[in-house]
């Protein structure tokens, strides 16, 4: 099993009153998955994504991300956790303006350690199967939306991760670029990628193979969806 | 990774011109003036030094000297040396060849109706080769110029042009304490120093100037011999010590009342003043490198603050808090290092410059160590002010970064 989640709790408190954003969630997602995690907003699905990211680290409860219990790492192993096995796709993109297509690839690289030469070859080579590789050089505000999320893609993939996080990826997309993109998507997963999908539009949600809709911080249904 | 921080921090600078360059404006001025105000003085110091050098290091001075306690004491107890001191030491000590005993006076003097003040040296036909200055044209005093206490009169460059005697002003007369004296000679040019002019000058005869400023002259007498033998000259000097000391009926309880350098004194002297004035003007540069410091500190809080959706996407992809700390440091440092680098060019270039542009200023002199200390201040206040700034970076909570507007 690629995620055990159990019993994961996140409580916060506001002034003196505890509130629950994740309640003794539990589920688990096998490896070549496509799950979209459905909620209407307030609903604890930001909340998850973040645990499930290792953004952040749960009150209560564990996450076993291949075998292994990341609710108890501390900030630097995370950072680690989070380059190797984890790629994220945000709704804003989330490119460094500063640096060319290429260039934003190339970041989660840097982290790895990989040497220059190999790290260019490989963001530019994901780049190209992204198709994108005539646009390497340009800066994100030279590009259009979709041609962005296609570059925060190719850098979400280019460290070979274990699981692709998507946080509303659509979200900043008009619907042409959106089947554009969740076309992508899908053919990644046909790939064998494992894909975590968060969104609150229930027609992107039912693209993937299965469902999880969150309340108020508990799952209220986990679905399968027949294509 | 930080070859990558460097071409990180150098692409932020980049995108960033006018910023960067106002940011790291106050270290610039601070290590430009840091190089220009040591360039100048270790200038000074090199053309004095070598002044000095030229001779030679087995030369001694005495000139009469005590610690003054009020002016009224001093009026008491001037020290003076005298003649019969000179002769003293000339006979009782074998080592000493070349002895000149000197006095100098301020005094005026007149031709063709021209006046002016000039220093009166009374000297004697050792001077040239202990002071290592020659006479031009004409001729030096001479032993029968003192012994006949001869109204001659031996001229430095700037009184000859001052009174306006002429392209030939030997066997003229001009008046000193309206007593005349015939011109015998013309000294070489020294040149001037912080603009003073070092030719105002003129030499008689020790006996002549004895003759006319009496007993007065011993308090302003200065001896100096060479030494033969320099493994002797502290020897020679303790001599001199015990000699002049008993001849003074200076009880043991009490100091000198005279002074014995050599020239190895007097340079270590001068080199104490300039490393003292070196050490303020660095005190003061010091603050302005602080407040340079505090410029770095303040814009790179502002950059953290304009970066933290930068900071957060890069934790997203992996970035521990040591990359986001080494990246920022770096960059604050880079950003100093390259305004030390800017300042030191230019402090170079204005040493030389103000150099050039005060008039017979000696050459500016850049140490090497002085570059090097440049560049230590710089990267010191980059990391001293850029620590905060990037823990303050690198302590951010990503999501809390990510969602950053």
């Amino acid at each position: 099993m690629l995620i055990q989640v159990e019993e994961l709790t996140k409580t916060y408190v506001v002034g003196t009153e505890e509130v629950h954003a994740l309640d003794h969630v539990s589920f688990n997602v096998g490896e070549g998955e496509f799950v979209s995690i459905m909620g209407a907003s307030g609903s604890g699905k930001s909340t998850l994504m973040n645990l499930l990211g290792c953004l952040d680290t749960p009150t209560e409860g564990r996450y076993l991300l291949k075998e292994t219990d990341v609710s108890k790492m501390n900030d630097e192993e995370l950072a680690v956790v989070r380059n190797r096995e984890i790629g994220f796709v945000f709704q804003v993109f989330n490119l460094l303006p500063g640096l060319t297509a290429l260039h934003n690839v190339e970041v989660p690289l840097i982290y790895n350690r990989v040497p220059r030469k190999k790290r260019l070859e490989m963001s530019l080579a994901m780049l190209k199967a992204m198709g994108m590789g005539e646009r390497a050089h340009h800066r994100p505000n030279q590009l259009s939306g979709g041609q962005r999320q296609r570059v925060a893609v190719a850098r979400a993939l280019v460290n070979s991760p274990s699981l692709i996080l998507a946080d509303e990826p659509t979200g900043n997309l008009d619907s042409k670029t959106t089947l554009e993109l969740m076309e992508l998507i899908r053919e990644l997963n046909r790939k064998g990628n494992t894909i975590i999908l968060v969104t609150h539009e229930p027609d992107i949600g039912a693209m993937a193979n299965r469902t999880i809709t969150l309340k108020d911080g508990k799952i209220i249904e986990d679905i399968n969806h027949v294509h | 990774m930080f070859i990558e921080n460097i071409l990180l921090a150098l692409n932020s600078i980049i995108s960033n011109k006018m910023r960067s360059f106002l940011t790291t404006l106050g270290i610039l001025i601070g290590v430009a003036s840091i190089i220009t105000v040591v360039a100048l003085i270790q200038g000074i110091f090199a053309s004095i030094d070598q002044q000095i050098q030229q001779l030679g290091s087995n030369i001694i001075s005495i000139e009469p000297h005590m610690e003054v306690q009020s002016f009224a004491d001093y009026m008491n107890n001037r020290p003076e040396l005298t003649l019969t001191d000179a002769d003293v030491l000339k006979r009782s000590i074998p080592g000493i060849t070349d002895l000149a005993p000197m006095i100098f006076q301020t005094s005026q003097v007149k031709s063709g109706g021209k006046t002016r003040n000039t220093f009166i040296y009374g000297a004697h036909p050792q001077y040239q080769d202990i002071n290592g200055q020659y006479v031009e044209q004409g001729r030096f005093l001479t032993d029968l110029d003192l012994e006949y206490h001869r109204k001659v009169v031996v001229l430095g460059q700037e009184i000859v042009n001052s009174m306006k005697l002429g392209e030939n002003p030997i066997g003229k007369s001009i008046l000193i304490r309206n007593v005349p004296f015939k011109i015998i000679g013309l000294m070489e040019k020294r040149g001037s120093f912080f603009g003073q002019s070092q030719d105002n000058y003129a030499l008689i005869p020790l006996t002549s100037a004895l003759d006319m400023y009496g007993r007065i002259a011993g308090h302003f007498a200065y001896i100096q011999f060479r030494v033969a033998d320099m493994k002797q000259l502290n020897n020679v000097k303790q001599q001199c010590a015990a000699i002049l000391r008993r001849r003074h009926k200076i009880p043991d309880n009490k100091p000198d009342d005279f002074k014995i350098s050599t020239q190895e004194d007097i340079v270590e002297s001068f080199s104490k003043t300039t490393n003292v004035i070196t050490a303020i003007v660095m005190g003061i540069v010091g603050i302005s490198l602080l407040v340079g410091g505090i410029g770095i500190m303040n814009i790179m809080l502002v950059t953290v603050t304009e970066r933290t959706r930068e900071i957060g996407i890069r934790k997203a992809v992996g970035a521990t808090r040591k990359n986001i700390l080494s990246q920022f440091l770096i960059e604050a440092v880079t950003l100093s290092f390259l305004g030390g680098a800017i300042g030191i060019l230019l402090g170079i270039a204005l040493g030389n410059l103000a150099a050039h542009m005060i008039p017979h200023f000696p050459p500016a002199h850049t140490p090497l160590w002085a570059i090097f200390l440049g560049f230590g201040f710089s990267t010191g206040i980059g990391i001293l002010f850029g620590v905060y700034p990037a823990g303050k970076a690198a302590a951010l909570n990503p999501i809390d970064a990510l969602r950053h507007e």
